[in-house]
């Protein structure tokens, strides 16, 4: 039984892997293939279209649109994301139990039609579309995910260390900045990772509320309008390292806090 | 400057405090008074409110009503941070980001000491609780105990006018618990401090402090020293809760040089204890009373009484008599000379039965 159980895990797993990992590849195959057509068998090697690509101007106007659009998603999402996490797990009554729950109402809503309302009420209430647009509808789609961060480790604080803290002689705040924070920093380390990372990868709302610069997304968007060309299989690639580093940042604290919350399952 | 002369321990004065969530009292017009330099515990099963009792006086909770005054300083409306209390937690709540050290300085940082003072009142109270050279270790590489002690020195170490010990031993396993229950015990009288002590274990509050105060159902039973309490419970609760006994429904017959005499499952014998001929009382008798002679003996209280069941607990063995409904329950050192069904009598120890108030 356990080591047919053993072999059917095996294989699910070389599965998925397998499904979620072969285009990732192949795109890396083809950003290294001589031909530009995309088919087997493989012509010859060559960097050429990475290149292309980082010869090409628009490429670094746009990483520094994105870098600059992501760094500030990245802060305001990670601060409101942090201080929305305490109203959920410690928020009492109906109000704070419903705001809550609304809180989380951008995850369930399509990013295209998020993108396309965050427009018709910029334009609306008459705010000119720029940076500033499509940092706060980055934010409004990244913030939920950084409360999801922090929440789950917020569950499982211990209020009894602020009692502490506080029994010890700190005022509310200095509980706030010696204890509470640096207890939970590492969920709000991820937390400002993963909204850096959401708002860097995302392209419907930069396109719909962004005006006068091309983010990365924006601008492969446009590349291909005639035919996909190898320098965007290149930038695949590239960024595929880029995320890739990103979240192996990530995964140790992701996976501990797995493990962690299993444990407490079984106690 | 040593942690003697730091420390003075200061007066407790409880008074009347009452606290309720929503319907439930938990705690009800509860007074009790320390002495400087006293250790009480709060003995009392789990939901009798100490742990309530205890947070006043800390200030993590709010009373509904009465006073609370340290060396005769009322701190009800003071923030916990404001009060001069400090308190050893359940579980400890060390903080797992800080390192031994840090632990300790803590509440120190939080006071604005100097940083060559904080480091040499750290180093003091790791002497003090015997972790010198534990400075730099991280919370999780300690053991219960040494958490415990880790808890005790940070508490400790502010300088509280009283300490206050949320089940200080409960999560430790059974010999370190005896052998803290010990040191802090000691360590706290080297100290002269003031501690008021909360625990479910009768063991623990016996061992450690000088009183008991009995608490069930948001109410203080009784208030005396453990020998006291152990020998002249005022209630049933009491009794029974520190420590085994049989409580026996029986009338006083007479009152004799100091003693009464008191009949009860047809016998008369001799009680500790206060009240009028011809009233009706409850007497404890303790296993330790009850002493098993042979059948026929002269004197003994109860004849023809069967042996029913033995059960060693290791250095002593219980014995559980019968004499018709009658069960009474008896303890001998060792393992015991009788086997089931054997016929005894049963003598009782002089000044041992104790008629209830």
């Amino acid at each position: 039984m356990r080591s047919e159980r053993h072999v059917f895990l095996t294989v699910m797993t070389a599965a998925m892997l397998v499904f979620s990992l072969t285009p990732l590849v192949l795109v890396s195959v083809f950003s290294v293939n001589a031909s530009r057509f995309y088919a087997f068998p493989i012509t010859g090697l060559t960097l050429q279209w990475y290149s292309d690509l980082l010869s090409d101007d628009r490429i670094w106007s746009s990483l520094l649109s994105s870098v600059l659009i992501a760094v500030g998603v990245s802060a305001i999402s990670t601060c409101m994301g942090t201080a929305f996490a305490f109203v959920v797990v410690r928020g009492t009554g109906r109000f704070w139990r419903t705001a809550s729950v609304l809180g989380f109402i951008p995850l369930a809503v399509p990013v295209l039609v998020l993108a396309a309302a965050l427009q018709v009420a910029f334009v609306e209430i008459g705010l000119p579309l720029g940076y500033g647009t499509v940092i706060i509808g980055h934010t409004i789609f990244a913030t939920p995910f950084v409360v999801l961060m922090v929440v789950a480790q917020l569950f499982r604080y211990d209020w009894r260390l602020d009692a502490a803290a506080r029994d010890l002689g700190a005022s509310a705040v200095e509980t706030f900045r010696h204890v509470t924070l640096p207890i939970l920093m590492p969920s709000i380390r991820s937390g400002a990772i993963l909204g850096f990372l959401l708002s860097f990868n995302e392209w419907a709302i930069a396109f719909f509320t962004g005006r006068g610069f091309n983010t990365l997304p924006m601008l492969v968007y446009s590349m291909q309008r005639n035919g996909l060309p190898p320098s965007v299989l290149a930038y695949s690639s590239l960024i595929v390292i880029f995320v890739l580093a990103a979240v192996l940042l990530l995964l140790p604290f992701v996976l501990r806090m797995l493990v962690r919350g299993a444990a407490q399952e079984t106690t | 400057m040593t942690a003697e002369e730091n420390m003075p321990g200061a007066t407790l004065e409880i008074a009347e405090l009452t606290r309720h969530f929503g319907s439930v009292v938990a705690v009800d017009k509860v007074s009790l008074a320390l002495a400087a330099g006293e250790i009480v515990a709060i003995l009392g099963p789990s939901g009798s409110g100490k742990s309530t009792l205890l947070g006043m006086v800390g200030g993590q909770l709010r009373p509904n009503s009465g006073d609370i005054r340290i060396s005769g300083e009322a701190i009800v409306e003071l923030p916990p941070n404001k009060r001069p209390t400090a308190t050893v937690f359940q579980d400890y709540a060390l903080f797992p980001h800080l390192n031994v050290a840090e632990n300790i300085a803590f509440g120190l940082r939080m006071h604005r000491w100097a940083k060559p003072d904080i480091e040499r009142q750290v180093a003091h109270m790791l002497e003090l609780v015997g972790l010198s050279g534990y400075e730099r270790r991280a919370i999780s590489q300690l053991s219960g105990g040494q958490r415990q002690r880790v808890a005790t020195a940070r508490a400790l170490a502010v300088q509280p006018r009283v300490l206050l010990l949320d089940e200080p031993l409960g999560a430790l396993d059974r010999q370190i618990r005896l052998r803290l229950q010990k040191e802090l015990g000691e360590l706290l009288r080297r100290l002269r401090m003031t501690a008021l002590l909360v625990t479910h274990d009768q063991q623990e509050a016996f061992a450690m402090s000088d009183r008991v105060a009995v608490m069930r159902n948001g109410k203080l039973l009784q208030v005396a020293t453990p020998g006291e309490l152990y020998r002249s419970p005022h209630d049933a609760f009491t009794a029974t809760f520190l420590g085994k006994g049989r409580l026996l429904s029986g009338t006083i017959v007479k009152q004799e040089a100091g003693m009464l005499v008191v009949a009860a499952e047809g016998a008369t014998f001799t009680c500790r204890g206060e009240g009028q001929s011809g009233s009706a009382v409850e007497v404890l008798i303790r296993p330790e009373h009850v002493l098993i002679v042979p059948n026929g003996s002269s004197g003994a209280t109860w004849q023809d009484v069967t042996v029913q069941d033995i059960t060693p607990a290791g250095e002593t063995s219980d014995i559980v008599l019968a004499r018709g409904d009658f069960r009474i329950e008896s303890v001998v050192l060792g393992l015991p000379v009788h086997k089931p069904g054997d016929k005894v009598a049963i003598g009782l120890a002089p000044s041992g039965p104790f008629v209830m108030p």
